[in-house]
């Protein structure tokens, strides 16, 4: 392994992979250091950029450009903020870039949300969807059906039909959407999760007797399919357009279960794409501890049976929040944990609260604070000593993505100014 | 108008105990209860089975009654007795004194004590402090306060008897004297009724003040809180209690995949609306990590509260005990007559491994007054019939051996064969909808239709569901989807559940948020706000 790069990035949830992107495409040698695969293999896989805005009490926000001004505005601390709104475009244009020469194109302007159905039967506001699950907004008149599978774990489809039917009423669209239970897929387990399933469907075979069984429940008014996410994992949108052409019928795709199919897929073809455009990775490796040393970063390494170290130019750290580990709570302090950087809302644990789980939460909102560069701002100390260090992703403060819905738009747009920063600063 | 001879008003182990015992006897019964079975303290207790070690010194009186019950509940209450046996450990710094005179109090008291080498302990439960003086071996065993409850009302019902849950006694009518019968409101309906009867036992536990009130008769109950830490894993694998006088913070008790420590004892005003403060989780870590090093480090899954109705004799004008512990545990039966109430009686107090000794107790004075001659069958008569041999066998068709031995041991033989015709029909429904403690498909829909229930919380109590480490993270969005699917939910009703028992959920882990279980509220929160967008109040998403 070499030991000196001109960037290395800590982390590769979705931040850090932007970031180490927008480093390597500044022409910089780029090493990624993760522990694990981040949080992206949870996530519904689409980029929401933002659904819905502080104070407006679940509403769905559908003009995103109209409410990142209005963020922008009522939220001086909210990392959009801080970076400005420019940018925050600027990012959006190279994931629409990026993503057809991963292979897996995303739909979306950036500028307004879609309404796309979740397994529980609601909906759920997002900017950027990948193409398998783009043609589910909710809003089109087209007859829908949701299929199941008696076998398949964590997938309800007549709780979802019901769901979006309620929804739609309510918007006087009128209920359109239906749903149908299928005996188990032969030779597959008695009991299937979401990514079993997809593994499963990726034999040829497999996904012959799957299309089999769809056609036979496609009536005259079926204008287009439902399915939980299980088209594949490694051969990205494939699985999901052989489908689509082999049924002649439009298909969709709602993530369902833990990890997701949309997300495990979407961060394994971008970690694949990266690696081939030259990007190093080391995966299960933890950082123990970084400092800025005559004029280089030293990163300590915890390997088996052995410490080592190595220096980077400049530094991007992308380690997560309290969910990614790259934030930990005692019961008196929450600290940063690779380069012990001053954390806000660090005393929170020892504080007396009353949040209720529903709002805005405290602990999701702590996190590094960073001016619009992404460079800490330093509370104490020597400035000298956060020379070349960037943050993105979660482990910044200010946002909540459980209810802002704005986590992979930030992961994204903070990796970028982060990476480009890295790779030019100087 | 509906009748019976005798209507007990409370659903813990108590009042459980006393419906099972009458209706063993031949006696016509009733059951209400406000909330859920097991809603009052008979839940939110330690789980701990009693040898009657912990009282030898201080109260030989309960400890012969624990060790006589304990005895009996691990005969015919297999299905809710884990029997991990205990022990008791003199730490240093600990009076070396007390540890003496509490063995030979043991010894007084019937209770199968032996010391054991310190070496062999540590063998035992490496967890403990290593620093231990002297170790001892008692006859404790984890009990499962739901699954007592649910199996007394099984086995109350297999002989007439009738309980109605969320039924709440809002008066007791008394004519010229005596009991005639009671007004209860079904809270789900709001529906009041009139139940006639002969004979009212109070065995409302902490409200037991409240309940006598509705009679007109003065009770005086002081209330004490306990808090409890739950842990997420056995940090111990038997029953750990601190040898020294009965304090806080001084028993770990393992219970099913988890571990609970416990407790605090605080003066409160009343049974309602009861959290742990974070001062007590504090405490109880504090001591905790006496007993087993690096505890407070561990993942706590919740925090949670019950209290201990103690009963005051001689009225005590209202004053408040300074600490729970002193007043005695014993309980108490009152017949009100001497109170001008004839046909009400009390039983209220002790502990839950007494239950069954206060029910037979209560039981025997009913009989005397109804003019019943039958005797007592409780001690004898197996609870919950064991599954059989075949139908651990036939569970093997569905899952693995060790599975099945541990489903057959919980659900007992009547629930298999319920359990067993569902999967006949559906061998699909063998999936588990909660994998951390093992509740299939099957068993979910059983429980769903074969008892009643307003909420998620309820099938929790029946099946376990999201008791484990994950704390309905992927289960309850798993079983509120299949009841939906399987049309015994609308949609207004699924959503409102669910909202509840994250709402539940997340009141319980308010004060013990770091580390671990931080991380997994704020993982839960995002599977539910996030991936799911799921809105507890703003429903229609502002469409
Ligand atoms: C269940 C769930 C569903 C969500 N759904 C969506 C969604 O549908 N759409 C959306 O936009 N957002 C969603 N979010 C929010 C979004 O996922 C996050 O905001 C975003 O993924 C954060 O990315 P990140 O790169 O900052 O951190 P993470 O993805 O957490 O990545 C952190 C990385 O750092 C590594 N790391 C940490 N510490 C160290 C160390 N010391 N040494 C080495 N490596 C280390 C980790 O292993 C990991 O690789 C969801 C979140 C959750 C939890
Ligand atoms: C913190 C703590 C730890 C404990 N640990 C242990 C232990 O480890 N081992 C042990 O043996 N004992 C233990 N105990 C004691 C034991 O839990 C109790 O003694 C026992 O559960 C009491 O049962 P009960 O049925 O009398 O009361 P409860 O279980 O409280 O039942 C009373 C019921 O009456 C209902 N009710 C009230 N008013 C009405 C009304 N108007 N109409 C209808 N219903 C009504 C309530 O909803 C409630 O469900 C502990 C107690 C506490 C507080």
């Amino acid at each position: 392994m070499i030991m000196d790069y001109d960037v290395i990035v800590i982390g590769a949830g979705l931040s850090g992979l932007i970031a180490a992107a927008r480093a390597s495409a500044g022409g910089r040698s780029v090493l990624v250091l993760a522990r694990g695969q981040g949080v992206l293999a949870l996530t519904t896989g689409c980029i929401d950029i933002l659904g819905c805005l502080p104070g407006s009490e679940g509403r769905c926000l559908t003009d995103v450009a109209g409410g990142l001004q209005r963020l922008a505005a009522i939220d001086p601390d909210h990392p959009y903020a801080k970076i400005g709104l420019d940018l925050v475009q600027e990012s959006i244009e190279f994931w629409q870039q990026v993503m057809p020469a991963v292979g897996y194109p995303y739909c979306g302007s950036g500028a307004v949300n879609y309404l796309l159905p979740t397994a529980l039967g609601t909906v759920r506001p997002t900017a950027l969807a990948p193409a398998t699950m783009a043609g589910g907004d909710i809003r089109n008149e087209a007859g829908t059906l949701v299929v199941g599978w008696l076998n398949l774990l964590d997938w309800h489809p007549k709780l979802i039909a019901d769901g979006i039917n309620d929804l739609r009423n309510r918007r006087g669209l009128g209920g359109a959407w239906s749903s149908v239970m299928l005996d188990a897929l032969p030779g597959a387990a008695p009991e299937l999760t979401p990514v079993m399933m997809a593994r499963f469907l990726e034999n040829a075979q497999h996904l012959e007797l799957l299309i089999a069984g769809l056609r036979k429940s496609l009536t005259p008014g079926t204008g287009r399919l439902g399915l939980p996410a299980v088209l594949g994992i490694d051969e990205g949108a494939a699985l999901f357009r052989q489908v689509e052409t082999r049924l002649g019928c439009p298909v969709f795709e709602i993530p369902a279960g833990q990890p997701t199919v949309t997300g495990l897929r979407l961060a394994q073809l971008l970690i694949k794409f990266l690696k081939q455009y030259g990007v190093g990775f080391r995966f299960n490796v933890s950082v123990l501890s970084a400092e800025r040393r005559n004029g280089a970063w030293q990163v300590m390494l915890d390997l088996p049976g052995r410490a080592a170290v190595v220096t980077g130019g400049a530094l991007v750290l992308a380690t997560g929040g309290l969910i990614g580990r790259g934030l930990e709570a005692d019961r008196t302090q929450i600290r940063e944990c690779v380069a012990g950087l001053p954390v806000a809302g660090r005393d929170l644990p020892g504080q007396a609260r009353e949040a209720s789980g529903w709002g805005r939460d405290p602990f999701a909102m702590a996190g590094v604070v960073v001016d619009g560069r992404m460079r800490p701002v330093a509370t104490d100390g020597d400035p000298e000593q956060y020379r070349r260090l960037f943050v993105a992703g979660s482990t910044l403060a200010g946002y909540d993505p459980a209810v802002g819905k704005d986590g992979l738009g930030v992961a994204l747009a903070t990796g970028y100014v982060a990476g480009n920063a890295a790779a030019t600063e100087g | 108008m509906e009748k019976t001879d005798v209507l007990v008003i409370g659903g813990g182990a108590t009042g459980t105990g006393v419906l099972r015992d009458l209706a063993l006897r031949g006696v016509d019964a009733i059951l209400a209860e406000q909330q859920d079975l097991a809603y009052g303290t008979s839940s939110r207790f330690h789980g701990l089975l009693h040898s009657g070690a912990r009282y030898a010194v201080n109260d030989p009186e309960s400890a012969r009654e624990c060790r006589q019950e304990n005895a009996i509940l691990k005969r015919i209450a297999r299905c809710c007795v884990d029997d991990t046996g205990g022990l008791f450990v003199l730490l240093p710094g600990d009076d070396p004194g007390y540890a003496d005179d509490w063995f030979a109090a043991c010894l007084r008291a019937g209770i199968a004590v032996q010391e054991i080498p310190a070496a062999e302990a540590l063998s035992l439960e490496p967890n403990l402090n290593p620093a231990l003086k002297r170790v001892f071996r008692v006859p404790d065993a984890s009990i499962d306060g739901f699954a007592l409850v649910w199996a007394n009302v099984g086995s109350a019902a297999g002989h007439g008897a009738r309980a109605y849950t969320y039924t709440r006694v809002d008066r007791i009518i008394v004519r010229d004297g005596t009991v005639s019968g009671a007004l209860v409101t079904d809270l789900r309906t709001g529906e009041q009724r009139q139940i006639e009867c002969r004979f009212i036992v109070n065995a409302a536990g902490a409200w037991a003040g409240q309940v006598a009130r509705l009679a007109g008769c003065e009770l005086k109950i002081l209330a004490s809180k306990g808090s409890l830490l739950v842990f997420n894993h056995r940090v111990t694998n038997r029953v750990v209690n601190r040898l020294r006088r009965p304090g806080d913070g001084d028993i770990i008790v393992p219970q099913d995949t988890v571990a609970i420590l416990g407790t605090t004892s605080v003066p409160v005003d009343g049974p309602e609306h009861l959290g742990s403060s974070r001062a007590e989780v504090d405490q109880l870590l504090l001591l905790g990590r006496d007993l087993v090093p690096g505890l407070d480090e561990r993942r706590v899954l919740r925090s949670f509260a019950g209290v201990r109705p103690l009963y005051q004799e001689n009225g005590g004008e209202g004053q408040r005990p300074q600490d729970g512990r002193a007043v005695a545990r014993q309980f108490a039966l009152v017949d009100h007559e001497r109170q001008g109430v004839r046909g009400l009686i009390t039983v209220v107090g002790g502990k839950l491994t007494t239950f069954r000794l206060m029910a037979e107790q209560a039981t025997n004075l009913v009989c005397v007054l109804l003019e019943h001659d039958a005797p007592c069958r409780t001690a004898v008569e197996v609870l919950l019939p064991e599954a059989t041999a075949a139908q651990v066998r036939q569970l093997q068709r569905y899952f693995s051996p060790p599975v099945s031995q541990k489903m057959a041991e919980r659900l007992g033989r009547a629930d298999l064969d319920q359990l067993l015709g569902i999967l006949s029909r559906n061998g699909w429904k063998r999936q588990f909808v909660c994998e951390c403690e093992q509740v299939c498909l099957a068993e979910l829909e059983w429980r769903a239709t074969g008892s009643s229930w307003l909420r998620l919380g309820d099938l929790r109590c029946r099946t376990r569901l999201g008791m484990g480490t994950c704390q309905g993270t992927i289960c309850a969005a798993r079983a509120i989807g299949q009841l939906y699917q399987d049309g015994m939910l609308d949609l207004g009703r699924a959503r409102r559940l669910l909202g509840e028992f994250l709402d539940e959920r997340w009141k319980g882990n308010q004060e013990v948020l770091w580390g671990d279980q931080l991380r997994e509220r704020l993982y839960a929160r995002n599977v539910y706000l996030n991936l799911h967008n799921f809105q507890k109040e703003a429903d229609d998403y502002g469409l």
